[in-house]
C-alpha cells in the first residue's frame, strides 16, 4: 500500500533525508520526530511527501552516528515524546554535508543546463 | 564501528522496543489531532494519519537489523533449526554424538595428563630456574647422586647459580605415643625452602646456624603429617620430637602440597658431618639460575668445574621439571598423537554418516534453494547442525575424560605428579577448541558436497543422480582414510604389546612369586655398633624362621627393584694384569638370602652361618662380574676390596645375574657380603610363607616388635608389586595405546559397514540386472567383496606406509621390537582386512540376494 503510494513520491536520497533533519535540528533547535516531520513538510510545501515514520529511521541513523542526541520530554499535548538536539560532531558533520551538496548540486546543475541548451 | 558499539550497548538494553512504540503513538495522535481540528472524524482521522505515518511493522524491522546483528541472530535461527532437525532424527544424533564424545574424551583425558605432567608448571617460586645438579658417569651412571665435597665445590666455585642446596632422601622412625610410624624425610641445607620460594605457614624456616653438626635438632613438618599426626594443632612448635632415637624440635609447619623432595613429610637441616665426607654419593642438590643465566652456560661453568674434582665424574644440570618427567614425554607424545588419530577416524566417521544423510535430505535442501536460500546460506545451516553435534559431542567428551583420568588415576601408579591431573581451564579451552575444529572438520567436507548436490538437482524425485558417483567416490576416499588410520594405531598398538610381552618374557634371575619384602631403618642412635645390628638380625632370623606360617626368611641391604646401593670395586691385582676396578651393584645378605630369593649358584659356594664379624672377610660375585673381569681365569679365591679402600675380600662363588631396577637394562656387575660382616642400620627383611601378605606382615611386625618395642616396619611390598611398578610406564603406554587401537577398529569397522552399506544400496538395480541375466548369487557375492577388498587393500597399502614412517618416534618405547617389526605390520594387516571384510559381508550378502524383479521395479 505503501510502496504504491511511493511512485508519485518525488524519491528522496537517503542521505538528503538525514541533511535535512540535521539542518532543521541546528536552525529550531531540540525538536521530536512530529515537530520534524512538520517543518519538512512546511519547508518543502509538500513537494516532498513521505511517510513519516522514516523520519525515525533516519533519526536512529544519526544518533548512531552520534551527529544527534535525544532525551525523553513532554509534547505540546502532554505527551511523552523524544526530543532530539544536534551535536558538535552532528554540527561539522552538517557543514560538510552543506559543502558537498552544494558542489554536486551545482555539478548537477551545469550538466542539467548543458543538456537542456543541446535539446533547444 | 561507533555503531558496533551502539549495537552492543543496544544487546544489553531493554525496553527500546517500547519506547518507539510510544514514539510512534505520540507521533500518530499528534498527527490524528491536527487532522481533526481540521473537521475529520475520529476514525477519518486516525485513518489519515496512520497513512501518512506509514508501515509501521516495516519500519520496526528497519530499525531492528540497524539495532542488532542480524549475522549472530541467524546464527542463533540455524542453531534451532540445527537441534529441531537432530532431535528428529534420533538414530544419527546419537551415532554421532557417541563416536564424538568418545573421541574427545580420550583426547581429553590424554591432554589433561599433558597439561598435569608436562605443561603445568611446578608450585616453586619461578620454577623456570631452579635446577636439578647431579653427578654422571657415562654411559654407566646418567643420573647419580653427588658427592658432599662435589657440591660444596659447586657452591662455591660457581657463578650462575643464585643459591644452591643439597638434600637427601632418608627415613624417620617417629615413636610418639607408642605408635612407632617410619616418615620419608629429608635432610637439606637450610637454604633450600627459601630456595624454592615456600615459606612455614607456621613457626619459622631452617636459619644458617641450624646446617651445623650439633644445632641440628630442628625439624619442619609437612603439612599431611602436622594433620595426621599431630591433629593440626597450632600449639606443636616448640614440641620435642623423637625421631630415629634422637630428640628433635619442632619449628615450623610447610604448606599443604609442598613436597621437595617427592613425597617427603619432615625435613631437618643437612648439617654436613665429618662420616658424611666417606659417604660417597648419595646427596642431590638444587641451585636456583641468576636471572638471564641459561641452563646452558650454568651446565658450561659445571664442566669446568668437575674435572678440577675427579677425573671421571661430570655434573649434569637437569631443568626440575625435565628431571620428574623427562622420561615420560616420550610415551605421552605418542599417546597424544594416537589420540588425534582417533579423533581423526572419529571426524570422517561422521563426515559419512551425514553424507549419507544429505542423501535422503536433497529434496529438503533443494526446497529450500529453490525458495531462494543462497547456497551458503544452505552450507551455514549445515555447518550449524555440525557445531550442535561438536558441541553436545565435546560437553558429553568432557564426562568421558573425566572417566579417563580417574580410570588412569586407578590403574597407573608411581608417576610423579599424576595426582595433580584434573580437568583444568586449560584442559576444558583445548577440549572446546578440538570439538569446534572437529565440527568444521566433519562438518565442511559435506556440507559443500551436499548443498552442491542438492542444488543441482533439483526437485527432481527418484532418478538417477549425476553427483551420486562424485559422492560415492568420496566416500571410498573417507574409508581408505579411516582404515589407514586405524592401521596406523594398530600397529604402534601391536608393536607396544609385542615389546610388552617381550618384557615379561626377560629372565629376571630370581623367583618373585609370593615372595613379601618390607624394610627396617634401625636408629643408628641406638644401635650404634655393628654388632648391635648383627643381633637384631639374628633374633629376628630366630624368631621368624621358628614360625610354621614362614617357609623361608632373609636379610638384604639392598634389594631387587627395591633399590641397591652401587659401590666401588678395586680388584686386588697389578694395574697391567687387566682392569683394576669397576663400579657394582652392592648387597649385603644373610646366608639364607639366595635360597629364599631363588638366585642359582654357578660356581663356588654361598654364604654360611659363619661367615660373620670374626671369619675371614668374603664375597660372592655374579656371573657379569665374573664374565667380564675373569673371562679367562678362575675368579674363586681372586680378592677385591668394596668402596674403599679398606680390606681385601676373597670370591668365594659366583651366582646368576639378576635385574635390579628394570627390566630393560642389562644387569651390572653385582657384588654380596655377608650380612654379618658388614651390618648395616637399613635393610630389607624377605620372606616367602603361607597366607596372604597381610598376614605375614601381620607377623613381621609382631616379631620386630617384640625384640624393640620402638621399631617400626615399612614399605611392606610383596615382590611382584615392585617389579610391576617398575614397568608403569610400559603398562600405562600398552594399556592406553591398546584401548585406543580398539576404539579405532570399532569406528573404521562402523564407517566401512555404513559406506558399503549405502553403496550397494545404490547398486541395487545393477545387481538386479545381473542377476536376472543369470548372474549365480555366489558370483554376485564374490564380485562385490572383490571390489571391497581392493579398496581395503588400497588402504591397508597406505596405512602401512604412513605407520612406517611415524612408528620411527616410539622406537624408545620399544624393547627388543625394530619399529617396522614384519610379524607385528603382517598381523594387524590381516585383522584390519578381516575386519573389514566382515563389515562389508552384510551388505554384501543382502545385495547378492535381491530379488531381480523388484530391484527392477524400483526405478
Amino acid at each position: 500500500m505503501t510502496n504504491g503510494e511511493s511512485g508519485s513520491k518525488s524519491e528522496i536520497l537517503q542521505g538528503t533525508l538525514d541533511l535535512m533533519i540535521l539542518k532543521t535540528l541546528q536552525a529550531l533547535g531540540p525538536l521530536h520526530g512530529f515537530g520534524i516531520a512538520r517543518r519538512l513538510e512546511q519547508v518543502s510545501e509538500d513537494v516532498l511527501r513521505l511517510n513519516e515514520g522514516t523520519v525515525y529511521t533516519s533519526l536512529l541513523r544519526l544518533q548512531q552516528s552520534g551527529w544527534i542526541s535525544s532525551e525523553w520530554g513532554v509534547s505540546e499535548n502532554n505527551r511523552k515524546a523524544r526530543y532530539y538536539a544536534i551535536t558538535r560532531s552532528g554540527l561539522r558533520q552538517l557543514a560538510r554535508e552543506t559543502e558537498n551538496w552544494e558542489r554536486i548540486a551545482a555539478v548537477i546543475g551545469r550538466v542539467l543546463q548543458l543538456a537542456a541548451g543541446k535539446q533547444r | 564501528m561507533r555503531v558496533f558499539i551502539w549495537k552492543l550497548r543496544r544487546l544489553f538494553q531493554r525496553g527500546a522496543d517500547t519506547d518507539f512504540d510510544a514514539e510512534i503513538a505520540t507521533h500518530s495522535a499528534l498527527l490524528a489531532e491536527r487532522y481533526r481540528s481540521q473537521g475529520m472524524s475520529p476514525e477519518e482521522a486516525a485513518r489519515a494519519a496512520s497513512r501518512q505515518f506509514g508501515n509501521t511493522t516495516l519500519l520496526k524491522e528497519d530499525r531492528r537489523a540497524m539495532q542488532t546483528f542480524p549475522a549472530l541472530e541467524e546464527l542463533w535461527w540455524d542453531v534451532r533449526y540445527a537441534a529441531r532437525v537432530l532431535k528428529k532424527n534420533p538414530s544419527f544424533t546419537a551415532a554421532a554424538v557417541l563416536t564424538l564424545a568418545l573421541s574427545i574424551g580420550v583426547n581429553t583425558a590424554i591432554f589433561s595428563v599433558v597439561n598435569g605432567l608436562l605443561l603445568r608448571p611446578l608450585s616453586f617460586q619461578q620454577p623456570e630456574r631452579v635446577m636439578m645438579l647431579e653427578d654422571r658417569w657415562l654411559p654407566r651412571f646418567p643420573s647419580f647422586e653427588t658427592r658432599p665435597e662435589h657440591f660444596q665445590a659447586w657452591r662455591e666455585q660457581s657463578r650462575g647459580f643464585e643459591q644452591m642446596a643439597a638434600f637427601a632422601s632418608g627415613a624417620f622412625n617417629l615413636t610418639a605415643d607408642g605408635r612407632p610410624e617410619r616418615i620419608s624425610g629429608a635432610r637439606v641445607s637450610a637454604n633450600l625452602p627459601s630456595l624454592l620460594g615456600v615459606n612455614p605457614i607456621l613457626g619459622r624456616g631452617f636459619r644458617a646456624e641450624d646446617d651445623h653438626e650439633g644445632s641440628d635438632r630442628v625439624v619442619l613438618l609437612g603439612f599431611s603429617l602436622w594433620q595426621r599426626r599431630f591433629g593440626a594443632d597450632s600449639q606443636v612448635i616448640g614440641r620435642v620430637l623423637t625421631l630415629n632415637n634422637l630428640a628433635f624440635t619442632v619449628i615450623g609447619v610447610m604448606p599443604p602440597g609442598f613436597q621437595f623432595p617427592q613425597d617427603v613429610e619432615i625435613w631437618k637441616p643437612m648439617a654436613f658431618t665429618a662420616a658424611d665426607r666417606n659417604k660417597g654419593h648419595f646427596i642431590r642438590a638444587v641451585g636456583r639460575l641468576k636471572p638471564g643465566v641459561t641452563r646452558e652456560q650454568a651446565q658450561a661453568e659445571m664442566d669446568l668445574i668437575m674435572p678440577r674434582l675427579s677425573p671421571v665424574w661430570r655434573a649434569a644440570v637437569i631443568p626440575l621439571l625435565d628431571y620428574y618427567v623427562g622420561d615420560i614425554r616420550t610415551p605421552l607424545f605418542v599417546l597424544m598423537g594416537a589420540a588425534g588419530f582417533v579423533l581423526l577416524i572419529a571426524c570422517v566417521n561422521v563426515a559419512n554418516l551425514q553424507l549419507a544423510r544429505g542423501c535422503m535430505r536433497q529434496k529438503e535442501i533443494s526446497l529450500r534453494a529453490s525458495l531462494g536460500a543462497s547456497r551458503g546460506r544452505v552450507v551455514r545451516q549445515l555447518l550449524a547442525e555440525s557445531l550442535v553435534l561438536a558441541v553436545i559431542g565435546g560437553a558429553l567428551g568432557v564426562l568421558v575424560g573425566l572417566a579417563g583420568i580417574r580410570a588412569l588415576k586407578v590403574f597407573v601408579s608411581g608417576i610423579p605428579r599424576l595426582d595433580g591431573v584434573t580437568l583444568d581451564t586449560p584442559t576444558l579451552l583445548f577440549t572446546m577448541a578440538m570439538a569446534a575444529i572437529a565440527g568444521l572438520l566433519f562438518g565442511i567436507v559435506p556440507a559443500l558436497r551436499v548443498s552442491d548436490n542438492g542444488l543441482q538437482c533439483g526437485l527432481t524425485t527418484g532418478g538417477r543422480v549425476a553427483g551420486a558417483h562424485s559422492r560415492s567416490r568420496l566416500r571410498h576416499v573417507f574409508m581408505v582414510s579411516e582404515i589407514a588410520l586405524a592401521l596406523v594405531l594398530l600397529t604402534g598398538a601391536g608393536l607396544l604389546l609385542k615389546s610388552f610381552n617381550q618384557l615379561l618374557k626377560v629372565p629376571i634371575g630370581f623367583q618373585p612369586e609370593k615372595l613379601l619384602a618390607a624394610t627396617i631403618n634401625l636408629p643408628a642412635a641406638k644401635y650404634r655398633e655393628p654388632y648391635m645390628r648383627a643381633a637384631f638380625v639374628n633374633r629376628l632370623m630366630e624368631k621368624l624362621e621358628a614360625l610354621p606360617d614362614i617357609r623361608q626368611t632373609a636379610v638384604s641391604a639392598g634389594l631387587p627393584f627395591r633399590g641397591a646401593s652401587d659401590v666401588g670395586i678395586q680388584f686386588d691385582r697389578s694395574p697391567d694384569a687387566g682392569v683394576a676396578g669397576t663400579t657394582a651393584n652392592y648387597y649385603a645378605v644373610s646366608s639364607s638370602y639366595f635360597k629364599t630369593m631363588g638366585i642359582p649358584l654357578i660356581r663356588g659356594r654361598l654364604f654360611l652361618e659363619r661367615d660373620d664379624a670374626t671369619a675371614p672377610p668374603v664375597v660372592v660375585i655374579n656371573e657379569a662380574m665374573a664374565k667380564e673381569f675373569f673371562a679367562n681365569e678362575n675368579p674363586l679365591g681372586k680378592r677385591l676390596d668394596i668402596g674403599g679402600p679398606t680390606y681385601m675380600r676373597a670370591i668365594v662363588g659366583v651366582v646368576g645375574d639378576v635385574k635390579q631396577s628394570s627390566l630393560k637394562t642389562r644387569v651390572a656387575p653385582q657384588v654380596y657380603e655377608p650380612f654379618l660382616q658388614k651390618p648395616s642400620n637399613n635393610f630389607l627383611v624377605v620372606m616367602r610363607g603361607l597366607g596372604e601378605p597381610t598376614h605375614l606382615t601381620e607377623i613381621l611386625r609382631s616379631q620386630v616388635l617384640a625384640i624393640d618395642r620402638d621399631q617400626p616396619v615399612s614399605n611392606v611390598r610383596t615382590m611382584e608389586e615392585s617389579i610391576a611398578r617398575s614397568m608403569t610406564q610400559d603398562r600405562l603406554s600398552v594399556f592406553v595405546l591398546t584401548l585406543f587401537a580398539g576404539l579405532a577398529m570399532v569406528l573404521a569397522a562402523t564407517g566401512i559397514y555404513g559406506v558399503f552399506a549405502y553403496s550397494f544400496s545404490q547398486r541395487t538395480h545393477e545387481i538386479g540386472i545381473r542377476i536376472a541375466l543369470g548372474a549365480r548369487q555366489q558370483e554376485v557375492l564374490m564380485l562385490v567383496l572383490g571390489q571391497c577388498l581392493r579398496v581395503v587393500l588400497v588402504a591397508v597399502a597406505i596405512g602401512v606406509v604412513v605407520s612406517a614412517l611415524l612408528t620411527r618416534f616410539m622406537a624408545t618405547l620399544l624393547y627388543e621390537v625394530k619399529p617396522a617389526d614384519p610379524i607385528v605390520v603382517a598381523a594387524v594387516s590381516g585383522i584390519l582386512i578381516a575386519v573389514a571384510l566382515t563389515a562389508a559381508f552384510g551388505p554384501a550378502w543382502r545385495s547378492s540376494r535381491v530379488d531381480p524383479v523388484v530391484a527392477l521395479k524400483l526405478e
